[in-house]
């Protein structure tokens, strides 16, 4: 067998120099580790730095005027002097069987489809788009002033249209944070293959949808 | 007659490695408004561009026919990577994040 040359063997190493390079260059813009690339796991990834951290969220009201009905002190989070709720104790969707390995509160948003989407959404969006969801993201949170221009998109009027556009300031597009936030998908049919699609993630999807007769693209925790 | 053949294909692959970095820490050092990070680069970035560019330096003694064009291409991409949305965001008011962040 003939022994390899000086050349084969700086070709070689050449050729794993520059392949650990990619790969290192691939792991830190993805924000992936080299078992989830060499698992296949190249998908969005959730970004639990929350770059979004207050876009002026509604806060969850169960309309017993407590302004959080049974939540305790506990479960919830003030960023910027405003307070939310984490997400629900004992998540179901934390675990680390739905692959994003994000536990705890679930703050922040993931850009899907040039769109940013609240993290509690976003992980089951791309859960079900592993799961062969064919259908893309239109709309995420928006600010105060994106959903006034939304809204005069939808019926002229800046200041909310009945059934299809909430009046800026409290529309669940402004929330990032379970229950508050929601997304609009491209058309009814994907809505309702995403929730299909849905009924199987890990443990239980709390996106809803169909609540709105006149707005059958979006999607929230209530459907609203 | 090829284009790489009066090349010193040393000093392309250096250049290349200049421009490369220099562009990922540009982008990463700029300041938030202007689309930039607004700090350094992840060390991943860093210790993956000399990875790189270290093999590419091997493999120009052995294939510089390869290691330079190669080593361009890097560096031309680099640029264009970080270059376009910067210049999106200066001419035309646009708001790119320049470059993706590091998660």
């Amino acid at each position: 067998m003939a022994r390899p040359t000086n050349g084969t063997i700086g070709v070689a190493a050449a050729l794993t120099s520059m392949t650990v390079g990619g790969l290192l260059i691939y792991s830190a813009l993805k924000g992936k580790s080299f078992a989830q690339i060499f698992a296949g796991d190249t998908g969005e990834t959730l970004d639990p730095a929350a770059t979004i951290p207050d876009t002026g969220a509604v806060l969850f009201d169960d309309g017993s005027g407590t302004g959080g009905g049974t939540v305790g002190p506990d479960d919830k989070v003030t960023i910027n002097g405003r307070t939310y709720l984490r997400g629900l104790s004992g998540d179901s969707n934390a675990s680390p069987s739905d692959g994003s390995g994000l536990p705890g509160v679930q703050l922040g948003t993931t850009i899907i489809d040039g769109h940013p989407v609240a993290n509690w959404i976003a992980r089951e969006v791309l859960w079900a788009r592993r799961n062969g969801w064919s259908g893309t993201v239109t709309s995420g949170v928006r600010s105060v002033a994106e959903q006034r221009q939304a809204c005069i998109n939808v019926c002229g009027n800046p200041n909310g249209c009945p059934g299809t556009c909430a009046k800026p300031g409290s529309s669940n597009h402004q929330g990032i944070l379970y229950p508050t936030g929601a997304i609009d998908v491209g058309s009814e049919d994907q809505a309702r293959q995403l929730i299909l699609i849905l009924r199987s993630y890990p443990g239980v999807s709390r996106l809803r949808w169909g609540a709105l007769p006149n707005d059958r693209v979006h999607l929230s925790a209530t459907g609203r | 007659m090829a284009i790489t053949d009066n090349w010193n294909t040393e000093a392309v692959i250096l250049t290349s490695a200049i421009v490369t970095t220099g562009s990922t820490f540009g982008a990463s050092v700029l300041p938030e408004s202007v689309g930039g990070q607004g700090g350094l680069p992840h060390p991943r970035l860093i210790f993956g561009t000399a990875f790189t560019f270290i093999g590419l330096s091997i493999l120009g003694q052995f294939a510089p026919e390869v290691a330079g064009p190669l080593a361009l291409a890097i560096a031309v991409t680099a640029m264009t990577y970080y270059g376009m949305p910067l210049l999106d965001n200066a001419f035309n008011g646009a708001k790119n994040p320049v470059g993706r962040k590091p998660q």
